[in-house]
C-alpha cells in the first residue's frame, strides 16, 4: 500500500487509503500528484503513497461513483486529471469515517484493558 | 463480440490513462527537484528513484487488470475464442500481418488473386528462354527481333536488358501468343509468362506456398478449437502441432527466399553462399521448433494431453545427493505426475488412495 518510513510503521491498513483520499478531496478537486503530496504533508511525511497504489485506488473509486475525474490544467499549465468528490462519495466518507472510529475505539479499549 | 471490443477499448484506455498519470507524476516530482537546484537530468533521476520508475506503473496496471495477463483474462471472460468471428478475424489479421511484413505486398496480392491489380497491367507479358534448371536466362538478339514482327504482340521491349517484355494485342489469347512465339523463333525453350506472375514468383511469394500457409492456419485454428476433448485428441494434437510448425517454418522460408531474391548478388558464388547460409538458418529454426514441440509434449499429461499444472517442489536444493530437489506437476484431472529432478524426468501414474493404503 505505502512505503514504510521506518520499522515503527507508515504502512496503511487495508482499505484506509480510500478513506484518506476521500477525506483529502473534501477540500476540493485535486490531481493525483497533489493528493499524494497532501497526504504526505498532512501526515507530516509519515505516509508516502506512491502512484502504484494511488491511481488504482482513484480508478476504483471513480468506477464506484464516489469521485469524478475531469480533465483540466495544472498550475504549470499541463494537462491533468482532477478528481473531486461526488455526493455518493461524501456519503461513503461518512461510512468509512464511522467504521474507522469504531475500529480505533475497539483497539484503544483492548490496549487499555489487556 | 461487441462487448469484447468494448472491453478491449476500455483496457486500452486504462493503460493510456495510467501511463499519462504516471508521466504527470514523474514530471511534477522532477519539477520539485529542479526547484531545489538539481540539474534537469539529476532531477529526472531523483524523481524516478523516489517514485520507483516504471515498476509502480506495472504494479498499478497489474492491480487493475491493465497488463497483458489482464487482456488474456478479458478474452477468456468474454469467450472470444468461441465467437464465430474469432477464426475469420485471426485469419484476416494473420494475412494482413504477412502482407505487411512481405517485401513485395503488391506482388503477393497479385499472386494470390491470380491477376494483376491494375487493369493496364493485364496484357503485359514476360518472354525469356528457360534453362534446364528452370531459371530464365534471357533471349538472343535474333529471337528478340523475331518477336518484334509477331502480330499478336505490341510494344516489344527489352526487360532487365536480357529478357523481353511485350503487350498482348487485344483479342489475342495467351495460348495463341505462346504458339506463335515458338513457331516464329523455332526455339522450344522460349517461355511466355504473364508479367504479374513472373513478378509474383520473383518478388512475392509463390501462390501455392501462400495457399499452403493459409491451409495450415485454418488447420491449426480448427484443431486448436477442438481442445483435445474427444477420442481424436492425439490426432488433433498432431494436426495442431504439424500445422503450426508448417506455418511457422514456411512463413520463415517464404520471407527468407523473398529477401534472398531481392538482394543483388555480385557473383553466383556469393548467391550460393547466401542461399546456404539461409538454408542453415532455416534448419536451425526447424530444429528449434522440434525442441519446443518436444518440450511442450513433455509438459502435457500422456492421458488427456492437458497441461501439467499444480506444481509442488520437494527436497532440498543444498542437499544435492541425499535429498535432491524435485518438482512434481499434475494435470487438472489428476491422471498422473511428472517428476522432474536434477537427474531425470519421468512420468508415473498417480496412485489411488486405495492403492496407497494397500502399499502402506
Amino acid at each position: 500500500m505505502a512505503r514504510e518510513k521506518d520499522s515503527a510503521g507508515g504502512g496503511l491498513l487495508q482499505g484506509t487509503l480510500d478513506l484518506l483520499v476521500l477525506r483529502v478531496l473534501v477540500a476540493g478537486a485535486f490531481h493525483g500528484y497533489a493528493i499524494s503530496r497532501r497526504l504526505a504533508e498532512l501526515s507530516e511525511d509519515w505516509l508516502s503513497v506512491d502512484e502504484g497504489s494511488l491511481y488504482p485506488c482513484l480508478y476504483r473509486m471513480e468506477k464506484k461513483g464516489w469521485i469524478r475525474a475531469e480533465a483540466g490544467r495544472s498550475e504549470n499549465n499541463r494537462k491533468a486529471r482532477f478528481y473531486s468528490l461526488t455526493n455518493s462519495g461524501a456519503a461513503q466518507l461518512e461510512i468509512e469515517q464511522e467504521g474507522w472510529q469504531q475500529f480505533q475505539r475497539a483497539v484503544s479499549r483492548i490496549l487499555k484493558k489487556a | 463480440m461487441c462487448r469484447a471490443i468494448d472491453a478491449l477499448r476500455e483496457w486500452m484506455q486504462l493503460r493510456a490513462r495510467l501511463r499519462d498519470e504516471h508521466q504527470f507524476h514523474l514530471d511534477r516530482a522532477a519539477e520539485e527537484f529542479r526547484a531545489l537546484g538539481l540539474s534537469s537530468r539529476a532531477a529526472n533521476q531523483a524523481a524516478r528513484g523516489r517514485l520507483g520508475s516504471r515498476k509502480n506503473l506495472k504494479l498499478a496496471l497489474r492491480e487493475l487488470g491493465g497488463d497483458w495477463a489482464g487482456l488474456l483474462r478479458l478474452a477468456l471472460e468474454h469467450r472470444v475464442d468461441a465467437s464465430p468471428w474469432f477464426q475469420p478475424a485471426v485469419l484476416i489479421m494473420a494475412t494482413m500481418l504477412m502482407l505487411f511484413l512481405c517485401p513485395a505486398p503488391r506482388a503477393a496480392i497479385e499472386g494470390i488473386a491470380g491477376q494483376p491489380l491494375a487493369v493496364a497491367d493485364r496484357g503485359a507479358l514476360f518472354i525469356s528462354q528457360q534453362a534446364r534448371n528452370l531459371t530464365y536466362v534471357g533471349i538472343t538478339k535474333a529471337d528478340f527481333e523475331s518477336l518484334q514482327s509477331l502480330s499478336g504482340l505490341a510494344n516489344v521491349e527489352r526487360y532487365l536488358s536480357i529478357h523481353a517484355q511485350a503487350r498482348a494485342v487485344k483479342g489475342t489469347t495467351f495460348a495463341a501468343i505462346d504458339s506463335q512465339v515458338r513457331a516464329k523463333t523455332g526455339n522450344p525453350r522460349l517461355r511466355v509468362v504473364p508479367m504479374f506472375e513472373r513478378q509474383a514468383i520473383v518478388m512475392g511469394p509463390a501462390k501455392a506456398l501462400w495457399e499452403f500457409i493459409a491451409c495450415c492456419s485454418v488447420g491449426f485454428l480448427i484443431s486448436f478449437r477442438a481442445k483435445f476433448k474427444d477420442v481424436y485428441r492425439w490426432f488433433s494434437y498432431g494436426l495442431a502441432v504439424g500445422c503450426l510448425h508448417s506455418l511457422a517454418s514456411l512463413t520463415v522460408w517464404a520471407f527468407a527466399i523473398q529477401l534472398w531474391s531481392r538482394i543483388t548478388w555480385s557473383t553466383d558464388g556469393t548467391a550460393l553462399l547466401g542461399f546456404l547460409v539461409m538454408s542453415m538458418a532455416y534448419l536451425g529454426v526447424v530444429a528449434l521448433q522440434c525442441h519446443l514441440w518436444r518440450h511442450d509434449l513433455r509438459r502435457r499429461c500422456p492421458l488427456c494431453l492437458d497441461s501439467l499444472l499444480l506444481t509442488v517442489t520437494e527436497g532440498t536444493p543444498d542437499c544435492f545427493l541425499l535429498d535432491p530437489a524435485s518438482t512434481e506437476s499434475i494435470c487438472a484431472h489428476g491422471h498422473g505426475v511428472l517428476v522432474e529432478t536434477r537427474w531425470s524426468s519421468r512420468f508415473r501414474p498417480q496412485q489411488s488412495f486405495l492403492q496407497l493404503l494397500v502399499h502402506g
